[in-house]
């Protein structure tokens, strides 16, 4: 025998000296290990939507919409979102969402009206994306603007910093805030979606 | 990588490998199952996954924690650590390892086998069981153990040196025509 066959040889006798368990307690095992998770787990409720720009997520919890991220698969978030949490795919609770975001993508619908979560925002966050929600369809201000209308005139590049972190786009309309010399600035999703957006509401020329 | 997949991606594994560390006081009343020791591990591991700062090891971490869980059951049961493995002697070379498997590799009795295996102290058996069993590299047993990877080589070899000592013994003397 050579060595590595030797050493199968010797793993395969170890195994049955010491034998793993069987599909069936394997299986019992996992029931019982995903039934403890679903207890204890936060339960974030989530969906898929197609748009004419690109598939979203939409993830809900205790009915607010808490985060939107581009891609189309839970495997595609980022490595810190709901990593304690249950992921339940559930689209029949996202019905007012997914018809106000479709009429938007529709161009029938200029102001959201949905109940949205902003936890574990800092308030200077928060500050910074409820000022940006009141950018009118179509319109744009620059980092600097923003910074002023929140007091902080010198903040521009700390406003892009809580624009990036913004976890509902479209929505709370981050990409209405665009680089005060004209240039598009930064985007979660890429400059691609921004630049969509902005045409798609009319504040950009294709 | 969130925990939920954490658990259907290394469920199976780790419930092997606490299988495969316990076979000895399975069924002693009393004595955590390797079932119990799996939900051990990953309620431990849920615990601490929002302090984790590095996620670059998550497979190591999940076997080092549940490597803690069997420690913690084995002493538990009364098993204690035998000495510092650190100052045994090593092994002198790929070909006294080599040899060692291979005389192994011709051990028929499986039961003498198994009963050689609980005989091993806790963390000999861990290193034979995670790199022959769970097929771990050096390197990941060493993140596993807590130590450099010549240590688990030096444990693997002991262990494999200890088994072969008893093995060649019993299976000499079984061999002997009865009197």
């Amino acid at each position: 025998m050579n060595q590595q066959s030797e050493r199968e040889e010797l793993a395969r006798r170890l195994n049955a000296a010491v034998p793993g368990p069987n599909q069936d307690q394997l299986q019992r095992s996992r029931s019982a290990l995903r039934a403890w998770f679903q207890e204890v787990a936060d339960k974030v409720l989530w969906t898929r939507l197609e748009t004419r720009m690109g598939p979203l997520m939409l993830f809900k919890r205790a009915e607010r919409l808490t985060m939107i991220t581009f891609g189309s698969h839970p495997d595609d978030l980022e490595q810190a979102d709901f990593s304690l949490d249950l992921l339940v795919r559930s689209p029949q609770n996202f019905q007012g969402e997914i018809r106000q975001l479709q009429d938007y993508f529709d161009g029938t619908r200029a102001i959201f009206d949905l109940d949205l979560s902003l936890e574990g925002m800092t308030d200077f966050q928060r500050q910074v994306l409820m000022t940006t929600a009141e950018i009118p369809f179509g319109q744009t201000l620059s980092y600097a603007q923003v910074a002023r209308r929140i007091g902080r005139p010198k903040s521009s590049r700390a406003v892009g910093q809580a624009l990036a972190s913004n976890p509902i786009p479209v929505v709370i309309p981050c990409h209405r805030v665009i680089s005060s010399s004209g240039g598009l600035g930064g985007y979660a999703g890429g400059l691609d979606w921004k630049r969509k957006l902005l045409v798609h509401e009319g504040a950009l020329a294709l | 990588m969130r925990f939920e997949e954490l658990i259907d991606e290394h469920h199976d594994e780790i419930l092997r490998y606490l299988w495969r560390m316990q076979s000895s006081n399975r069924s002693m009343p009393g004595a955590a199952t390797p079932q119990d020791l799996t939900q051990q591990t990953f309620e431990r591991a849920y615990r601490a996954y929002p302090k984790l700062r590095s996620k670059d090891h998550l497979r190591a971490w999940l076997y080092r924690i549940a490597t803690n869980c069997a420690m913690d059951e084995f002493r538990r049961s009364g098993r204690v650590e035998e000495a510092d493995l650190d100052q045994l002697p090593r092994s002198t070379g790929p070909d006294a390892e080599r040899a060692l498997e291979g005389s192994l590799a011709r051990i028929e009795d499986r039961t003498l086998l198994q009963e050689a295996i609980d005989r091993l102290p806790p963390r000999q058996r861990a290193a034979v069981v995670l790199r022959y069993l769970n097929e771990l590299s050096y390197a990941e047993c060493a993140l596993v153990l807590e130590t450099k990877p010549d240590t688990v080589r030096a444990n693997v070899y002991q262990a494999l040196r200890r088994l072969r000592g008893e093995l060649t013994l019993k299976e000499g003397l079984r061999d002997e025509p009865a009197v």
